[in-house]
């Protein structure tokens, strides 16, 4: 599993932000300041660090020059929102800048993405009865070949990857489709169904009232 | 209208009147002067004429025939008047009848006033005696003409070989005349030269004078469009430099003022800017926590923890709201109230409440706000636990002028110690969130201090130790205070 190196000053801030990522399965390190940091990415090779701007001892963009230096990708977590520090952090080499208060959901979703674009690893499990080979984007039920569109493809990515987290319609929207896609959320009901149909998951994807939909916790074997 | 078109005009109108009064009294006596000369010089040659003639005629004696002495004389008068030549003319006349006359005129008609009316009379005498009553001149009588050129027609009764004859002048003034006309010219085109230079002069004069009052003027619009620190320029002692004196006085007042609210607005500025910030983070992790509650499959146990992480940072705001409320109602002017109180029993407070770890030496009593003055101690001295490591002492001695608390902790960097006090300043971020600061506790301590008419003096060795004072004087105008306030 991915080890995320979570570097914030605020005690809360880095709790939340560790438990988190802990439910979802990764490791976690926190470090509360710049020099703890470095000493931490000296010892332990991660596969991504989180990082505040604005921290005690060495600001983030100074810290991103000595990740980068030991290729660790990089995402900004910080209430500086100015754009010129946004464009200032992706310059540097951030593979994203997320503005507090963020939606630990989006977190988890763009450091997914990160981490999946650093370690491409072929990835075949299956998970309720059914296949997935990541790679090669096939899915088969009990054996059988199942015929998905690349959308429903990728929105049963999205759920299964994070087993028990209740995503939004919009949220499913935007990590699918893109932020650009202004589609309506019904667009996701018509795939979840479409999903559901397909693969026999009637009850695995289950709708959250009036929130969105959650794919139920099953041990995952690679 | 324009105040240097008014000025002008009241100059000039001014200046026009008196001229004109004066070029009038010049003309009407120079005129007169011409033309009483030219008559008097008129006179003079009928006079001399006359004599003249009289004495030549006397040369030819008196003769018994009337009509030879008539002769006599108007052979004599023609000789002499063609003696004199010149541009005069004289006649000669007896009972109406012209005996000489060279003139292509009528003086004797023309003397007649009014002309139609025919004087009666057999003589000579009788012609003057009348011609005098209608002429009401005494002495000679004469008229000015206006014929070809101007004349004057003057008659003298004059007795030559013992017959009286009436002797005419026909004198030309023309050239007198002229010259009045000239003098009426001269006068007018003065008038107008006078009038052109005296615009010529007056009008930059007023504009010069009423220069200042253009530059007030700009310098007021200057002002009115944000550059306060314009000033006006006071150049010369007059009621406009008076007047750019007040001016200067009342924007040397508004600046004042301006700057004071600015500086003000400022700080309030950046006190809000420092609350946005420090909010957000508490904010921050109700979110997250929150929405991890909603959204996130978590256990039991990390349910609890969102939930005591919530709770924590809402305690967090509710302190910072309070002590920024306290913090805005201290600096609001909101004076304390000022009691007497022994200091035994609050050293003792803080005693139950800190324990062994600080110790407190207190004598005397204090005057103030205890309250308040409780607060400044607390504050001050969790200041100085945090800064201790576990073990350090912190020793808080109490008297009647100043609260001190000193800690033999990390002391602080010489150059954080000025900014120290300011609202959300903080030297060491982290660590002081960790002990649950909100970055506010020294801007109280000194808000406090202050409305007590003290000040906060803080002084620091890194690695050695702080010492935060309270300096409070109990002087006499406190005292004073308050008796009035009782």
């Amino acid at each position: 599993m991915s080890r995320i190196l979570v570097v914030e000053d605020d005690f809360a801030i880095s709790d939340l932000i560790t438990m988190n990522l802990q439910v979802c399965g990764y490791e976690c390190d926190a470090a509360f300041d710049g020099l703890q940091a470095l000493a931490a990415a000296e010892h332990t090779a991660y596969d991504l660090a989180l990082l505040d701007v604005m921290l005690p001892e060495m600001d983030g963009f100074e810290l991103i020059w000595h990740m980068r230096k030991r290729s660790i990708p990089v995402i900004f977590i910080s209430a500086k929102s100015d754009v010129a520090d946004r464009i200032r952090g992706l310059r540097l080499g951030a593979e994203d800048y997320i503005v507090k208060p963020f939606d630990i959901l989006e977190v988890l979703v763009r450091i997914e993405k990160v981490i999946s674009r650093a370690h491409p690893a072929r990835r075949v499990y299956t998970v309720h009865g059914v296949t997935i080979d990541e790679e090669n984007r096939t899915v088969s039920a009990d054996g059988a070949p199942v015929e998905l569109k690349p959308m429903e493809f990728s929105l049963m990515l999205t759920l299964v990857r994070h087993p028990g987290v209740v995503f939004t319609r919009e949220q499913l929207l935007s990590s699918v489709w893109g932020d650009s896609f202004f589609g309506e959320t019904r667009t996701v009901d018509v795939h979840i169904a479409a999903l559901r149909k397909k693969l026999g998951w009637t009850n695995v994807i289950q709708t959250v009232f009036r929130i969105g939909y959650r794919f139920c916790r099953e041990e995952i074997r690679g | 209208m324009k105040l240097w078109i008014k000025l002008t005009c009241i100059v000039l109108s001014s200046t026009l009147a008196a001229l004109c009064v004066c070029l009038f009294i010049f003309t009407a006596w120079q005129s007169e002067q011409i033309i009483s000369g030219s008559e008097a010089q008129t006179m003079d040659s009928l006079e001399l004429f006359c004599s003249n003639f009289k004495s030549l005629s006397a040369a030819a004696g008196v003769s018994d025939s009337q009509a030879a002495n008539r002769s006599a004389a108007q052979y004599y008068f023609a000789e002499y008047d063609r003696l004199m030549g010149g541009g005069d003319y004289y006649s000669l006349a007896q009972d109406g009848q012209y005996l000489y006359n060279a003139c292509p005129y009528d003086p004797k008609s023309l003397l007649t006033l009014p002309p139609e009316v025919e004087l009666s009379y057999e003589t000579e005498a009788e012609y003057f005696e009348q011609l005098q009553q209608s002429r009401q001149s005494c002495r000679t009588v004469f008229g000015t003409f206006e014929l070809d050129g101007y004349r004057i027609v003057a008659a003298k009764r004059v007795r030559v070989l013992e017959q009286d004859y009436a002797v005419y002048i026909t004198a030309d003034v023309t050239a007198a005349h002229r010259q009045v006309r000239e003098i009426k010219i001269m006068s007018a085109v003065m008038l107008i030269i006078s009038v052109l230079t005296a615009l010529l002069i007056t009008i930059p004069l007023v504009r010069r004078t009423l220069k200042p009052m253009e530059s007030l003027r700009r310098t007021a619009e200057s002002i009115a469009g944000g550059e306060y620190s314009l000033r006006a320029q006071v150049q010369s002692g007059d009621e406009v430099a008076e007047l750019a004196r007040s001016f200067n006085h009342m924007a040397d007042a508004v600046e004042a003022r301006i700057e004071a609210l600015t500086e003000e607005s400022e700080r309030r500025r950046l006190l809000l800017g420092a609350l946005a910030h420090e909010l957000k983070t508490p904010v921050t992790a109700v979110i997250g926590f929150a929405d991890s509650l909603i959204k996130m499959p978590l256990s039991e146990e990390q349910k609890r923890h969102c939930a005591g992480q919530i709770l924590s940072a809402g305690q967090r705001t509710e302190r910072m709201a309070q002590k920024l409320m306290l913090l805005l109602s201290i600096d609001g002017g909101a004076a304390p109230e000022k009691k007497p109180f022994v200091l035994e029993p609050f050293a003792e407070e803080l005693r139950r409440q800190y324990g062994s770890r600080v110790q407190i030496t207190a004598a005397g009593e204090m005057t103030g706000d205890r309250d308040l003055l409780l607060s400044l101690t607390q504050n001050l001295i969790n200041n100085a636990l945090n800064a201790s490591d576990a073990g350090g002492g912190v020793i808080v001695t109490l008297s009647e002028t100043e609260i001190k608390v000193a800690d033999s902790g990390r002391g602080i960097a010489q150059e954080h110690i000025n900014r120290l006090t300011e609202p959300f300043y903080r030297v060491d971020k982290a660590r002081s969130r960790r002990h649950g600061g909100a970055g506010l506790g020294l801007a109280l301590c000194r808000a406090i201090a202050e409305a007590h008419g003290g000040r906060l003096i803080i002084q620091s060795t890194p690695g050695c130790g702080t010492t935060v004072t309270a300096a409070l004087p109990q002087n006499l105008q406190l005292d004073c205070n308050l008796l009035t306030s009782r």
